[in-house]
């Protein structure tokens, strides 16, 4: 669980188990202020404060609120040693916004992995969530929105596997054109 | 743009096949993806299957499911016939993924070996 990619689709998986229909997955990479943030937000079951003070706990991976677990605890080491800094955010039936900020140049700073194949898997296995996958540098934007996307392609599901492998790429293929992205790999 | 031409022509010919595939579905795969399924390598046999689904046009419905409490022998595959039986492939990597698919989903031959712990 050591990059961007695994760790997202952790938290990804998550939202899954708390019914979320939509998911707002926000990747902002090389700032100009020389940070990196990631946010997490769905508009699932939510937690109530008791559950969410818990969740800060690293011992927290307790049966009944499994889907919280471990996902949250290597969210929190791979941001907090790159020098950075992280919260979690829920109401109960309204969702939870996860979000982590931390030192683009660091040494320890995440890589970023395979994105397009967090996104395929998703994907996969539900195609019903709407997802919204926003990656950024401090010069380019790139956005890919599943329902905008499943209607271009209409009738064809989304979960057909050329469908889902096209995407894969795409995404791939577009954090590598977003000037930045290849940075801050580099830099790290 | 080049790959927007390339998702046209593939969008061109699933709309031919989607349907034939999946009003004939004759076996249904299950792969574990919850954490300790992707920890110990869900990902690339999960991507063996959409491969040779898409390749070979095989009839068959592939879903993630999560965690049945037996993490150590994960990746953990199960594959469910028409009839309802179901066969349980435990530490499935991409390697005994392919073979799963060219013995059990192309001539119906349960890969025994597989289905028994081996490490």
């Amino acid at each position: 669980m050591q990059d961007i990619a695994m760790i997202s689709l952790e938290l990804i998986q998550n939202s899954v188990s708390a019914k979320a229909s939509k998911i707002d997955f926000t990747l902002a990479l090389a700032q100009e202020d020389g940070t990196s943030t990631m946010i997490i937000a769905d508009n699932g079951c939510g937690m109530d404060e008791a559950t969410l003070a818990k969740v800060s706990s690293p011992f927290f991976t307790s049966r009944t609120t499994r889907k919280v677990g471990l996902g949250v605890a290597f969210f929190k080491q791979a941001i907090q040693q790159a020098a950075g800094s992280w919260n979690i955010t829920s109401a109960l039936n309204q969702g939870t916004t996860v979000n982590g900020t931390w030192e683009s140049k660091h040494w320890d700073a995440p890589p970023l992995g395979n994105l397009g194949e967090v996104i395929l898997i998703l994907l996969q296995g539900h195609p019903e969530i709407h997802l919204v996958f926003n990656f950024s540098t401090n010069s380019s934007v790139y956005t890919f929105d599943s329902k905008t996307f499943e209607a271009s392609i209409a009738p064809v599901p989304l979960s057909e596997p050329a469908i889902l492998k096209w995407i894969e790429s795409e995404i791939n293929t577009n954090i590598q054109n977003c000037k930045g992205g290849i940075d801050y790999e580099k830099s790290r | 743009m080049k790959s927007l031409d390339e998702l046209n022509k593939i969008r061109e010919a699933a709309l031919k096949k989607v349907n034939l595939r999946q009003n004939n579905a004759q076996y249904r795969i299950l792969v574990g993806m919850a954490t300790c399924g992707i920890a110990a390598g869900a990902r690339p046999v999960m991507k063996t299957f959409l491969d040779a689904i898409d390749k070979d046009q095989l009839p068959v419905t592939l879903q993630q499911t999560g965690c049945i409490g037996m993490c150590i022998h994960e990746p953990i595959v199960e594959i469910i016939d028409q009839a309802g039986t179901k066969t349980t492939y435990l530490e499935v990597t991409a390697a005994k993924a392919s073979e799963i698919i060219e013995s059990h989903l192309k001539q119906g031959k349960i890969l025994e070996a597989y289905t028994h712990v081996t490490k």
